[in-house]
């Protein structure tokens, strides 16, 4: 039955054929799932009637208009151009991703590597934080920061973000693993303690950072909810919440929103390809803990 | 164990503390004070402006005698039928597929989990269009005489957004059922054929009952998921038809920013959060099991 092949324990040999068919199914499934992409490129240089239309094969030759349009005939007529968007988002993104590095870092040490009152509690409490959906904050989180006076501001769309307890919780596990006698034989030496941190333990812990780094950035580069309730203003809009106002009130413009997906998603696409070892790393130790 | 594993702690209570200074600072004003803030306000009759009122659980009774409350959560369960059943098979055939074929697996669980970084609001522009009906989705269906209406039909709107979301989602949870299959040690598999298990047995005897860990990190988080599920219904078909896609966080978000009742909003937040918390805990109870090696 099995042939002189070595036996696979618990795999018993799939027959050849079987695994080549299999392995067809799978590439189409994976070609599936990719289509939508491939689909949104071709419809962003489309004609807008060859979008709205039935047909499959365009009738009519590719243009980069609509790129022309979200980028500067946009801003003509009065609306925010996509690059201004693009430029919000990657400023919220990339100073909560950076802040939420450094404060969970230093929490997260602290944590691991400090005996002071109130520690065992402040660990619970960080793992308690993290049941709770974000959908009981939003109403409250508005108010506070109404009373602070930053709606429509960065600061506003960037501070209700810059704690994660999530980040703490990875921080502390994996400075727990490093030992002590590296920490001390710094300290003997007079090191201080920032020294220790960024000089030691940040260095070290690059991994988790990259993984920290990278679903806090996606997190916030693909926000929608909590933008439309903290800002209205135009000039602070990211780009989400642009492109979610093509839909919702310009609906007749559909190349527009077509090239604007493409603005969207395709930096996250490259930033998810290069740190991918990083990102499947986050699932899985998030899925196998619980 | 936290003390086998990193010996003594250093100590220096001053030190210690003032590295966690800033997080507790923006706790306490981001989190802890909302916190505490949103059972307050539940309280209250509140248009943000004028002095807000107590008002006692008014606000829940409100809710809960709302026609639009059983609609919700009616909506809800719709899209739980068919997401969670549907995803988790899915997603567990690939995991396993890949893991038996063997052939590239990096290769096709990073295809699978692309669609998870796109934006919400990407992903409702392309899909409002391929499943249009005119879209492409529908040209196809033309061939076997078919045309779906998927979003413009209340009685299965509410489950064309659940397969966008199996879209979107599947190749996260193939990922945590692919580790958990990897995670299964060999030595099983040798007793199960030993003992003359068949292919299907120890597929249902073995694997199942050794994925456990991962059924139910997948199910808490497909829970928090369907409970919460906003920006697809909103930017789709906002909450229609005859509100078939009216969710809780929808309405939550109606209701504090539109209709400016912030009591009722933060009252119809804690109700989510607490139908969130119910089903997490009935898997807990029902599906959590100690797994013995």
């Amino acid at each position: 039955m099995m042939g002189k092949e070595k036996i696979k324990p618990g795999h018993k040999q799939m027959n050849k054929m079987m695994q080549y068919l299999v392995l067809c199914i799978l590439l189409l499934l994976a070609l599936l799932w990719l289509y939508p992409y491939i689909w949104v490129t071709i419809a962003s240089v489309k004609n807008e009637t060859d979008i709205t239309g039935s047909g499959l094969l365009p009738s009519k030759p590719m243009t980069l208009g609509h790129y022309k349009f979200i980028l500067s005939t946009a801003a003509e007529i009065g609306r925010t151009p996509f690059g201004r968007a693009f430029f919000n988002s990657f400023f919220i993104s990339s100073t909560v991703t950076v802040f939420v590095i450094l404060i969970g870092g230093l929490a997260g040490y602290s944590l691991a590597k400090h005996e002071f009152p109130g520690r065992k509690f402040l660990t619970n409490f960080i793992i308690f934080q993290m049941l709770f959906p974000t959908i009981l904050f939003l109403v409250p989180v508005f108010l506070v920061i109404k009373n602070l006076h930053m709606i429509d501001t960065y600061q506003g769309m960037i501070l209700p973000f810059v704690a994660s307890a999530w980040a703490v919780f990875l921080f502390y596990q994996f400075f727990k693993g490093i030992p002590n006698d590296l920490i001390e034989s710094v300290r003997i030496d007079g090191g201080r303690e920032l020294l220790i941190i960024f000089r030691i333990m940040f260095p070290l812990s690059k991994p988790i950072i990259t993984i920290i780094g990278m679903f806090i950035f996606m997190q916030r580069w693909d926000e929608y909810l909590w933008y439309i309730v903290l800002n209205k203003k135009n000039a602070f809009m990211p780009m989400t919440n642009l492109l979610a106002g093509y839909m919702k009130s310009y609906g007749e413009n559909l190349g527009a929103q077509m090239a604007g997906v493409i603005f969207l998603t395709f930096p996250i696409i490259v930033l998810f390809i290069i740190f991918r070892k990083s990102f499947t790393r986050g699932i899985t130790m998030t899925g196998l803990k619980g | 164990m936290d003390k086998a594993k990193s010996g003594k702690k250093l100590k220096g209570g001053k030190v210690g503390l003032a590295l966690i200074t800033p997080y507790l600072i923006l706790t306490i004003v981001f989190w802890c004070i909302p916190f505490a803030w949103s059972f307050i306000l539940a309280m209250q009759k509140w248009n943000m402006m004028s002095p807000a009122k107590y008002v006692g659980l008014k606000n829940f009774i409100k809710i809960f005698s709302d026609k639009l409350f059983f609609i919700s959560l009616r909506n809800t369960f719709q899209f739980i039928g068919v997401f969670i059943p549907l995803c988790v098979a899915i997603s567990l055939l690939i995991a396993w597929t890949i893991y038996k074929v063997k052939k590239a697996p990096s290769f096709f669980l990073i295809s699978f989990l692309l669609p998870y970084v796109t934006a919400g609001v990407a992903y409702a522009v392309i899909f409002s269009r391929l499943f249009a009906h005119d879209g492409v989705v529908n040209v196809f269906l033309r061939a076997i005489n078919l045309n779906i209406p998927f979003f413009t039909d209340p009685r299965i709107a509410m489950s064309s957004i659940a397969l966008l979301v199996v879209w979107k989602i599947m190749g996260y949870y193939a990922l945590i059922f692919y580790a958990g299959l990897q995670a299964i040690p060999q030595s099983i598999y040798d007793a199960a054929l030993i003992d003359g298990a068949t292919g299907t047995q120890t597929f249902f005897r073995v694997t199942i009952p050794m994925l456990n860990a991962s059924f139910v990190t997948i199910l808490i988080f497909a829970i928090a998921l369907s409970v919460n599920i906003f920006t697809e219904p909103f930017l789709i078909t906002d909450g229609g038809p005859f509100f078939s896609t009216h969710t809780f966080v929808f309405w939550t978000y109606k209701t504090t920013f539109e209709l400016l009742r912030a009591g009722q909003g933060s009252a119809l937040a804690i109700i989510t959060a607490s139908i969130s918390f119910g089903l997490v805990f009935i898997v807990r109870k029902f599906v959590e099991k100690e797994v013995q090696l």
